[in-house]
């Protein structure tokens, strides 16, 4: 490091002071219990008492344990629905909230209220909407003469009933589908309407791969969000019926706050941050196959 | 030099301030901690309980703390942890887990002999419910027992005599069947009957889930209750017996009780529901209860406890005061106090002593069907249930009583990979 200058060393010190706040937050915060939880995945540690080093056991014993592929199963089952039914299902109604109508701002209003609704209260409801006897989705199907099934509370129906439910909060990736397609350059519409192209043309050939930035930022962040899906399963089912909801960050908190095994739930935890760094660099690297960004060749 | 001088002086004064002030302070009361899971209406209840204890312990003051049940576990880790646990806790079970992981102490290393006497006599029979490698973990601060509640108005309305409820399984499973009834889109509209809890009904049926430290989960006695669970849902089609118990699952607090709506026939509930039925069941409800009904060779009277203990944390501030507290509740001194938390809580008191007075007299009176819980607990040993793995011995036993409901595989079967999982899970404990 070279010299520098006085107002150098004085800007720098100023500048780490103003940004001590944070920095001391996120050490304490963050820094440290990612670096203890790497510490205590390799001990037998129940938090009453010290904990115990007993090397690569945790993650030996993971691969040993049903319940541990019971809920991966359950989570890669549950990501691989909701993701791309979310994008899919997210981009659509970002389609239909770009159009030109009347009571635009009420319909976009709409779409998004879900999202703002605590995810407690939405679980709550939910399983009213789904209570077999009493709940309104039943009652419509048994209009249609279909005998409603009885969704979370069978094993074959909880995961899909879960999937349904998480499309309902379609509306914050929708918010930031519909901010990609403002962004779409007018003159590209324009110009395919000199060579006479439909709609639907329009869609598939300009707006989508347009939009294929923000369809990848969404499906990333869905796929983080699937891999620790959480509350719902703990306030609707809580794992059950027969483990058919047990997810891993379901196991992995029952690991660590109701069987007091932190260390082996830490071990979790990092396996699952590799689970989930691997699927998102593996996005990321297919990205060069199908998201086009503009201006780019 | 002048201002050091001063500055010293100063601090040395305020130095002595500071030790008359803790001198003082010394005979002020000591104030403990408690932790409880009661919401709603019941956290009046304690409040009124903690008002009585120190109407008559001046020296001790009580802050009861609301914290529920689910969230108990992390929180008391948290401030274990972090040395700053509460005085007292309840729990609905798991002291074990506490106790194998050094987190509570044994209390009867803070009782003198005569303590101990008074607690055995008072908790009699329960207190070996608190034990666990030869030390005293917990207080029953309040006992559960089980029993079948009938509606007698579903009774006459199929014609079955009001005054003879089953007393074995058999006559249990012919009258529910007799009680069920169905809507007109063919699903049940009322269950007579149906197996809830396998953890309870296995000990109805002569089974145990652990003989001393070792898993017992296929014991021929749960395996002979789990084909019985089994039955229910050959019988009358597992879908709608799942579609029946879920529908109700988001409706159990309360006057939506399942039994106060009359969803039940005959359910096995505990002795507070006596209450929850005089406070929100219409005037012509008409019930009864009787012990759970056994099978041939099965445990009669089975009544299980799996309730409410004391218990004091380590690193306690004031352990000896949390256990004056734990001590009134047993009722030594204060009997007229105990059974007047009786009939605040319909949490039932141990000794004979205290079942002599005229208000827990008087309560009997105004609540027969108390009767019967406090006849069972005095003809029966309850069963324990001391194992460092308890709650995820009780996640499996709920998971394997989901397939068995479900009819996802034999009974046997699910049950011996529970005995094999959870004595894995102990091995690994105790490696």
């Amino acid at each position: 490091m070279g010299k520098s200058s006085p107002t150098t060393r004085r800007n720098r010190r100023l500048g780490l002071l103003f940004t001590a706040p944070w920095l001391i937050g996120f050490a304490i915060f963050t820094i440290y219990p990612f670096a203890a939880s790497i510490v205590l995945s390799f001990t037998q540690y129940s938090v009453l008492s010290p904990p115990k080093f007993i090397g690569w056991s945790n993650y030996l014993d993971l691969f040993r344990d049903p319940l541990f592929w019971t809920s991966m199963y359950n989570t890669f089952y549950f990501a691989a629905f909701s993701v791309p039914l979310g994008a899919i299902i997210g981009v659509l109604l970002a389609l239909l909230l770009n159009q030109d109508v009347k009571g635009l701002p009420v319909y976009r209003t709409v779409y998004y209220l879900p999202s703002i609704v605590p995810v407690v209260a939405s679980a709550i409801v939910w399983m009213w909407l789904l209570n077999p006897y009493y709940g309104i989705i039943n009652a419509i199907l048994e209009r249609f003469g279909i005998p409603g099934p009885g969704w979370i509370a069978d094993p074959a129906w909880s995961k899909p009933a879960l999937i349904i439910m998480s499309l309902w909060g379609v509306g914050n990736s929708t918010l930031i589908y519909l901010a990609g397609l403002q962004d779409v350059p007018v003159s590209l519409y324009e110009s395919a309407d000199l060579d006479g192209a439909q709609a639907w043309h329009k869609t598939i050939y300009i707006t989508i791969p347009m939009i294929t930035p923000t369809i990848l930022f969404n499906v990333v962040m869905g796929l983080i969000n699937a891999f620790q899906y959480f509350t719902q399963a703990y306030i609707m089912t809580n794992g059950g019926p027969a483990d058919s909801t047990l997810f891993y960050s379901l196991y992995l908190y029952n690991n660590s706050f109701r069987y007091f095994k932190m260390g082996y739930a830490s071990a979790q935890a990092w396996l699952l941050f590799i689970i989930i760094m691997f699927f998102t660099l593996l996005l990321l690297r297919s990205a060069r196959h199908w998201v086009f960004y503009a201006g780019e060749d | 030099m002048q201002l050091r001088k001063r500055v010293l002086t100063l601090c040395v004064l305020a130095l002595v301030v500071a030790l008359c002030q803790g001198a003082v302070l010394a005979q002020e009361p000591v104030t403990i901690t408690l932790w409880h899971g009661w919401t709603g209406a019941w956290t009046q209840v304690i409040n009124d309980i903690v008002e009585m204890f120190e109407a008559s312990h001046p020296h001790i003051k009580v802050k009861p703390l609301v914290v529920p049940y689910d969230e108990r576990d992390t929180k008391l880790m948290a401030a274990i942890a972090a040395g700053d646990p509460p005085d007292i806790i309840y729990t609905m079970g798991n002291i074990v887990s506490y106790a194998a992981r050094d987190a509570i102490v044994p209390l009867d290393k803070l009782m003198t002999p005569d303590e101990l006497q008074v607690y055995k006599d008072y908790q009699y029979p329960l207190y070996q419910a608190n034990e666990y490698k030869g030390h005293i973990w917990s207080f029953h601060g309040f006992v559960d027992a089980f029993a079948l509640y009938y509606n007698k108005n579903h009774f006459r309305e199929v014609g079955l005599d009001p005054d003879a409820p089953p007393t074995d399984i058999a006559t249990l499973d012919a009258y529910a069947e007799k009680l069920t009834t169905m809507n007109a889109a063919g699903q049940i509209d009322r269950a007579g009957f149906l197996p809830d809890d396998l953890w309870h009904w296995a000990d109805v049926f002569g089974g145990s889930w652990l003989d001393g430290d070792k898993i017992t989960a296929a014991h021929p006695g749960n395996i002979a209750a789990a084909e019985w669970f089994a039955s229910y849902s050959r019988k009358y089609d597992v879908r709608k017996i799942v579609a029946f118990d879920s529908s109700l699952a988001t409706e159990r607090a309360q006057a939506l009780d399942p039994f106060i709506s009359e969803k039940f026939s005959m359910q096995r509930m505990g002795q507070w529901k006596i209450l929850d039925i005089d406070r929100y069941a219409p005037e012509d409800f008409d019930y009864g209860v009787v012990p759970l009904p056994a099978p041939p060779g099965g445990r009669k009277n089975s009544m299980i406890v799996p309730s409410g203990y004391g218990l004091i944390p380590k690193n306690a501030k004031h352990p000896e005061a949390a256990l004056e507290y734990l001590l009134y509740w047993v009722g030594k001194g204060h009997e007229e106090d105990r059974a007047k938390i009786f009939t605040l809580g319909g949490w039932f008191p141990l000794s004979d002593e205290v079942t002599k007075e005229p208000i827990y007299q008087d309560y009997i009176q105004r609540y027969p069907h108390f009767q019967v819980f406090s006849d069972l607990l005095r003809k029966t040993d309850p069963t324990g249930f001391a194992t460092p793995v308890e709650l995820f011995y009780i996640d499996r036993i709920n998971n394997a009583r989901d397939r068995i409901r479900l009819l996802q595989g034999d009974p046997k079967a699910i049950l011996e990979r529970v005995n094999s999982e959870v004595t894995a899970e102990l091995d690994k404990l105790n490696k």
